[in-house]
């Protein structure tokens, strides 16, 4: 089956429940060559149920799949990052941080505070690709533990990586503290290092970076948006 | 005294970077080096031993000898430290 996820055609057969469903938005029925063939490699996922034993067999072709893609992201100027998505009048806004740091719960305020002007384009794993000399980001069919993903796409405006607290502060963070920190939110295969170190140089040159320090009050948002807008 | 396979040095965004990339799926270490770092790295990749990189660093930057000796010496053991040396 053939898919059109971040600009390329993807081809797949999924088997499994939550994949089917999160990739069935991005189905094409495009005649365009595969950009990325994803084999399910069937005795690997054997092999991830039994090291991971909460996992379901749905799971591990989940996050399976998405890893594939994710390594494969990285021959066509693009990668994964590690954050919660939002795009507000079009533009994205990225919210990085560790599993349980709270990206998820920030996005949604987003989508409080600015209504229909706020959605989610990928709660978890959004693509970013440098396309005509922009970056872009992507829904994906991998978003995590939710299924909040759209399929489409909006000019990257900035990154943030949070940390709760109880105060609301936002700071610019260095090109080095940047980089820091985006290598640990996002995939990091060693044999597509040149590839992923010129595509993080134009990033942190291109993108602002900050650090959010917030709570989940409607007040976090204004902090973040009025310094990342 | 030579730097282990697999071991590079990026230049990103202003920052050097080095990775261990070699034979692993994915690398974990990471270490960063100032502007005199890298460019002792770079001589240190070309074979340089320690009495050529203190020689490298006088004739590059404007450090008495003594100094030059002294901060070629902290570097290697940094190096030495992060397993990057064999």
């Amino acid at each position: 089956m053939k898919y059109q996820i971040a600009s390329l055609i993807v081809e797949m057969r999924p088997e499994g429940k939550t994949l089917l469903a999160r990739s069935a938005p991005y189905l094409t029925a495009s005649d365009r060559k595969a950009d990325i063939q994803i084999n399910i490699d069937r005795g690997r996922l054997v092999r991830m149920r039994k090291e991971n034993p909460h996992l379901t067999d749905d799971d591990c072709e989940y996050i399976h799949t998405g890893e594939v893609f994710y390594k494969a992201l990285l021959g066509f100027d693009g990668m994964l990052v590690h954050a919660s998505a939002v795009a507000l009048d079009r533009e994205a806004y990225l919210f990085s941080a560790k599993s349980g740091g709270g990206k998820s719960t920030h996005a949604a305020l987003w989508q409080k505070v600015f209504g229909e002007r706020a959605h989610i384009v990928n709660d978890d794993k959004p693509a970013l690709r440098r396309i005509d000399g922009k970056f872009m980001v992507f829904g994906t069919p991998w978003s995590g533990k939710t299924d909040l993903n759209t399929n489409e796409s909006a000019p990257l405006k900035a990154i943030a990586f949070l940390e709760q607290g109880t105060k609301n502060k936002i700071t610019r963070l260095s090109a080095k503290e940047a980089l820091l920190m985006l290598l640990n939110q996002t995939l990091r295969p060693a044999a597509e290092w040149n590839r992923l170190s010129s595509l993080l140089d134009r990033l942190i040159k291109e993108i602002p970076f900050y650090k959010l320090t917030c709570d989940i009050s409607a007040d976090a948002v204004r902090c973040a948006y009025d310094a990342m807008r | 005294m030579k730097i282990k396979n697999g071991y590079v040095l990026k230049e990103i965004a202003g920052n050097n970077i080095v990775v261990e990339v070699g034979g692993k799926v994915n690398f974990n270490g990471m270490m960063m080096l100032n502007e005199t770092g890298a460019f002792l790295w770079k001589r240190l990749e070309k074979g340089a031993d320690q009495a050529e990189l203190a020689a490298a660093l006088l004739e590059e930057y404007d450090v008495p000898y003594d100094k030059a000796d002294e901060d070629v010496a902290l570097f290697l053991q940094k190096l030495k430290g992060a397993g990057v040396l064999e």
